[in-house]
């Protein structure tokens, strides 16, 4: 299981899964101090999902390493949660944008 | 005299093995391919988005240096180093879609650890130097002998 290559080309991401855990934790801090201004509530949420959905991608590299058994499905799992992340964060600030074109319209 | 091997039916899912006496590299090969394109997927799926991710960060970076916003250059160079390893990471993932080989794929998922580093670097030096910057103006408010206006004064000149 040492020599597949899969393993081997998925080790960068694998042994750095630590960085993916903080990651979330920043996110979860970010939201934390959203909660706390008076309209933060959905930027709050957006953050809270971010982090939840990078701790899910930890988790699956955690797996992947614990339960060698489980094949690459772990490490899928990973990568989508990884690349919807991006999408998210995509989202984030397309939302932003819009939000500033409205109110420079509106103002 | 013994007998024959009784012959082994394939399981479902089980890839199918090399006739006897040749060597399984054709099959392995292209097992192999297909499950670096499948890890790839993800990535490549969004592509678009994440391209555009970067060159809409790569812009805002830009566009502060036009400005002359040098106050936010250290943050922009920081910004613009994980957006190019970002990018690398997509380009290894195209490399990896396109031969099927898992050197690719590693070099993606090296680009993509270092996009998660400078980020986390980037984030928790930002709340580091809020925290701090907002520790000195209290300071000074409370222990400088400065009032909100007398502040606002010499912030004014």
């Amino acid at each position: 299981m040492v020599d597949d290559p899969i393993r081997l080309a998925m080790a960068p991401l694998i042994q750095n899964r630590g960085w993916i855990r903080a990651l979330a934790v920043l996110h979860f801090v970010l939201g934390g101090f959203m909660v706390l201004t008076v309209v933060g509530g959905l930027v709050a949420a957006y953050f809270f999902w971010v982090g939840a959905v990078l701790i899910q991608a930890a988790r699956a590299l955690d797996r992947a390493v614990q339960v060698p058994a489980a094949g690459d499905a772990p490490l899928e799992l990973a990568m989508e949660r990884l690349a919807f992340h991006f999408l998210l964060q995509v989202g984030f600030l397309m939302g932003c944008a819009g939000l500033a074109l409205l109110w420079r319209l509106l103002m | 005299m013994p007998s024959p091997p009784l012959p082994r039916f394939r399981r479902p899912g089980e890839p199918p093995r090399p006739p006897a006496g040749l060597p399984p590299t054709l099959p392995a090969r292209a097992e192999l391919s297909l499950r670096v394109r499948r890890l790839a997927a993800p990535f490549l799926a969004r592509q678009g988005w994440i391209l555009g991710f970067c060159a809409a960060g790569a812009l805002q970076s830009l566009y502060d240096l036009v400005r002359g916003n040098w106050a936010s250059l250290v943050l922009d160079a920081t910004i613009v180093a994980a957006l190019v390893s970002l990018w690398r990471a997509m380009w290894a993932f195209r490399q990896t879609a396109v031969t099927g080989q898992a050197l690719p794929l590693a070099r993606a998922t090296a680009h993509l650890v270092k996009y998660v580093r400078f980020t986390v670097v980037l984030g928790f030096g930002t709340l580091t130097l809020m925290a701090v910057l907002t520790g000195v103006l209290v300071w000074v408010l409370s222990h400088g002998g400065m009032g909100p206006a007398a502040l606002q004064a010499w912030a004014h000149g």
